[in-house]
């Protein structure tokens, strides 16, 4: 055999040489272009191979073991651990604390574990299969053991990883990864709008733009509009008889007709609205506005058909359908046109007198319109194939649902970004318990746990596993946050303390801005958030939290209200609340108390947190609350529910911060009230006319600067007023493996599988 | 590890390669069957088993085999196009289409003895060692095999490939 032939063979397996044939392959392609060809050759070939083997399993329905198979199969030899059995039927918080002790006993086990067993030599961890392993042995034996050297030496040529065998476990060089939920989807039906459906949809059908870190980023499309670059307009337009407009006063969508009673308003491009009590019929001059966006080249459905222009617009007649109901639809409704220009160009343009400073995000993510185009969405709704199986064109497609248990995804060869690192995504379901997740995450059965398990409880136990190297735990700052209402402006016929209690210049108590600065000087925070969430909670100040571009930095905020019960009791005092009777508690002098009720929905969190306040105000300042953990009924709309009814006391509860500080959360024209419907969010009732003013500038400044120094205006009225006591910031948590790579933690997107086309597992 | 998550795991893999063996995905999918209940048969094995997928794989080889001899095809398998027709690609581009029953022509009308190694390594990315443990031959006939197999691929693709 000649070299040129030897080599020639030794290219056929180019990814098993040993160092001295891959130095012999080298120096030989250098002179031989037909080797170097050749090479090419079968590289390409192994691709088209892989890819032929995605779309077989793919392609083929689950497996299922036949009556013969499944006969030896349920024999006792394939029983699971006795110890998931006994964690699967120990119901409630017995099971979660005896999850968590015998998490905490393997903890404690695992030094010895990893400093080696005490039998005798040779004694492996290996147990025969027809023997059931000892529950926590098992556990053990699986988590700790440590990895499998390869038996091969690993070779890395021509930009391919050897398959060298790891043994005696798990020897697949499939990199499959398993990410667990604590929930399942009911459905991928688009639109998206819970944890975990959007959690699952990154991998199929990632949006064109994406919320990062408060702010936001083109991702599927070529950039984000804007003025200065002239992909889009804002501009004068004149409107008259029969045109659809956007009042400025309400958000409504009007109709300009001769005749119409009602007043509203008209945003324009300089000044203030202007108002119209009754139209005469005249013309009337508004601002519109538009944008446009270009589908980066190469975006694919996963049979290989170009996702285009016209299947973001069918997302968005979609939207306009009757029986629609998502995020997207006040934009909709509020959309004069959106049209594609060309197979990958959109345009939208507003209703005359919409002004949205964040128009560049009113872009729809596509929908395959060759598949649901003569459907209406009813009949979508209806179609299984959209529910359970989406057309994808993200990084990852839809192998299998199998409800209650998993979602398995394998790669989108028609991406466009590549192949991803992983051959095999199975998303599994655990439901409802965080220490089942962590139990899984400890063992490898899940590679990574998502926030939705609600980590906060296990923390302590988390950073142990981190601790060992075992795990790793992620927190950010979150976007919600956890504070405490004071109702200033109860409604008629409430007879609470909020309406009754008085300072002593006969004004409503809760309305003094005194008394809200002593309850927050009588609460140490950070020892809630330390009790409440094991420290998975951010202190804040204000509503944003300090990692928030726009949070103006504490020395901008001229309040700061530190722990000081002194201060509290003296501020009560000034305001006529002392100890007068000498029995720890306040009173007015005149036999009533200072007692109110601190409602809330019963959650844990909240169950903690609430006490742990009732606690400090009675410890510190002598304050006695009743706390009141209401069901769904405390969110429901007024005036029957006691939240957005304003017949509550005090209230803690959790709102969403957003890239845009959520200052109108607290504007006089959202107090719940008959006039709005109650379906308003400022159930304080806070009313500062200075604060609407420098809230409404920043809401509608376009310059960043101006958006910024009226953003800190109203957040520095609002912490001196107080109106509500921020908690804390609930943090982020998700737990994965360290051999996980590519998980990045936001703290705006709503999923850390934001990126998963970068996941990888490094075994 | 139990047959029952060696049977979860490696049931969809071994259908798809037993039917880029068979050429019939409905006789995979039996052949399969077959694997996973040769498989349990020989669980006691599986402790000292050094490779387990290779090991499998190998059950998953003697089992097409002995199918393929059953029906007399050794030397030749046609292409089934009646299993592409049945394919829900309505839309894919037809150059992908074509593109794709090439490569399934040329794969399917190799020799077993050849198209086995060559699907292990390039389908499954298979070491060298894994596919000599899975077919029961030395490396050095890995090699040998990969090397004629991929010629012979090479050439029988060309040809399907012309238009």
């Amino acid at each position: 055999m000649n070299q040129h032939q030897r080599v020639s063979e030794l290219l056929a397996v180019y990814r098993d040489l040993t160092d001295a044939e891959r130095r012999e392959v080298e120096q030989h392609i250098q002179g031989c272009p037909a080797c170097a060809q050749k090479l090419a050759g079968y590289r390409a070939m192994d691709r088209d191979l892989a890819n032929l083997k995605a779309r077989d399993q793919a392609t083929q329905t689950a497996l299922q073991p036949n009556a013969r198979l499944s006969r030896s199969l349920a024999s006792p030899q394939t029983t699971r651990p006795r110890w998931f059995g006994w964690m699967a039927h120990v119901p409630g918080l017995a099971r979660q604390v005896a999850g968590i002790a015998a998490l905490l006993l393997l903890t404690v086990g695992l030094i010895t574990v990893f400093r080696g067993p005490p039998s005798q030599p040779g004694a492996g961890p290996s147990i025969p299969p027809t023997q059931t392993p000892d529950p926590l042995e098992a556990f053990a034996t699986r988590v700790f053991e440590p990895e499998a050297t390869p038996s091969v030496e690993a070779t890395e040529i021509y930009g391919h990883g050897t398959s060298a065998t790891p043994e005696p476990e798990l020897p697949s060089s499939e990199k499959i990864m398993t990410i667990c939920f604590a929930g399942e989807p009911s459905s991928l039906l688009w639109p998206q709008d819970d944890l975990v459906t959007d959690a699952a949809m990154e991998a199929m059908q990632e949006p064109l733009i994406d919320a990062l870190n408060y702010g936001y980023r083109a991702n599927l499309v070529e950039k984000l509009p804007s003025l200065a670059d002239g992909d889009a307009t804002l501009q004068e337009v004149t409107i008259s008889e029969g045109a659809r407009f956007v009042d400025a006063a309400s958000d409504r969508v009007l109709t300009l007709t001769q005749g119409m009673t009602e007043s509203f308003a008209l945003n324009q491009l300089e000044g203030e609205p202007l108002a119209i009590q009754q139209w005469d019929g005249s013309p009337l001059t508004t601002v519109q506005q538009s944008a446009q966006w270009t589908l980066i080249e190469g975006l694919t459905w996963e049979h290989g058909r170009p996702v285009t222009a016209g299947d973001s617009v069918f997302a968005f007649n979609m939207a306009l359908d009757p029986n629609y109901s998502g995020p997207d639809l006040f934009v909709a409704e509020r959309t004069a046109t959106y049209e594609a220009l060309d197979q990958r160009t959109m345009r939208w343009t507003g209703l005359p007198g919409l002004f949205d400073p964040t128009f560049f995000i009113n872009v729809w993510n596509p929908q395959p319109s060759h598949l649901y185009g003569t459907l209406s969405w009813a009949e979508i709704q209806r179609d299984e194939q959209a529910n359970r199986a989406p057309l994808s064109y993200g990084p990852y497609k839809i192998v299998e649902w199998i409800p209650g248990e998993s979602i398995t995804l394998s790669p989108n060869q028609y991406y466009l970004r590549g192949q991803p690192p992983l051959d095999s995504v199975v998303i599994r379901f655990v439901p409802n318990d965080a220490n089942q997740i962590v139990a899984q995450l400890a063992s490898g059965e899940c590679d990574l746990g998502l926030q939705d398990a609600g980590f906060e409880e296990s923390l302590p136990l988390l950073r142990g596993f981190e601790e060992q190297g075992l795990l790793r735990v992620e927190t950010v700052i979150g976007m919600v946050f956890e504070h405490l209402d004071f109702n200033l402006q109860p409604a008629e016929g409430y007879a609470g303390a909020a309406a009754t209690l008085r300072d002593n210049q006969g004004g409503l108590l809760f309305q003094n801005a005194d008394f809200r600065r002593a309850i927050a000087h009588c609460l140490d925070r950070q020892a809630l958030i330390d009790q409440a969430t094991n420290g998975g909670g951010f202190f804040q100040h204000t509503y944003v939290p300090a990692n928030h571009p726009l949070h103006p930095g504490d020395e901008a905020i001229t309040t700061y209200y530190g722990v000081s019960p002194d201060t509290g009791r003296a501020l009560l005092g000034g305001l006529g609340w002392t100890d007068t009777d000498g029995d720890g508690l306040l009173d007015d002098g005149a036999g009533t108390r200072l007692i109110f009720d601190l409602a809330t929905r019963q959650n844990p969190l909240r169950e903690a947190a609430t006490q742990i306040i009732q606690a400090q105000l009675r410890d510190h300042c002598g304050i006695e609350v009743n706390v009141q953990m209401l069901g769904a009924e405390f969110f429901a709309e007024g005036p029957e529910g006691p939240l957005f009814g304003r017949a509550y006391d005090m209230a803690e509860f959790a709102w969403l911060t957003d890239a845009e500080p959520p200052c109108n959360l607290y504007l006089s024209s959202e107090v719940p009230s008959e006039a709005n419907g109650w379906g308003a969010s400022n159930s304080t009732g806070f009313a500062n006319p200075a604060f609407d003013a420098a809230c409404a500038a920043a809401l509608n400044a376009l310059d960043p600067e101006e958006k910024a120094a009226r953003h800190t205006e109203a957040m520095r009225i609002w912490t001196d007023q107080l109106p509500s006591i921020p908690l804390f910031a609930r943090a982020k948590i998700t737990v994965f493996r360290p051999e996980v790579e590519g998980v990045i933690l936001d703290a705006t997107n709503n999923t850390e599988l934001w990126n998963i086309e970068n996941f990888d597992v490094n075994r | 590890m139990l047959v029952a998550t060696l049977f979860e795991k490696w049931s969809a893999p071994v259908a798809a390669y037993i039917f880029r063996l068979v050429g019939d995905w409905e006789l995979a999918h039996d052949l399969t069957q077959e694997v996973f209940l040769r498989v349990f048969n020989n669980r006691h094995q599986l402790e000292s088993v050094e490779n387990q997928r290779a090991w499998v794989y190998r059950i998953a080889t003697n089992v097409a085999f002995d199918a393929l001899r059953r029906r007399r095809r050794l030397a030749w398998l046609p292409w089934r196009s009646d299993h592409a027709a049945a394919l829900p690609e309505p839309t894919t581009p037809p150059e992908a289409v074509d593109q794709r029953i090439a490569i399934e022509r040329a794969l399917a009308q190799l020799p077993p003895d050849y198209r086995a190694p060559l699907l292990l390594y390039g389908y499954y990315g298979f070491s060298v060692r894994e596919v000599a443990k899975a077919l029961d031959i030395s490396e050095g006939a890995v090699k040998t095999r990969l090397y004629r197999a991929r010629e012979q691929f090479r050439q029988v693709y060309e040809k399907e490939d012309d238009p």
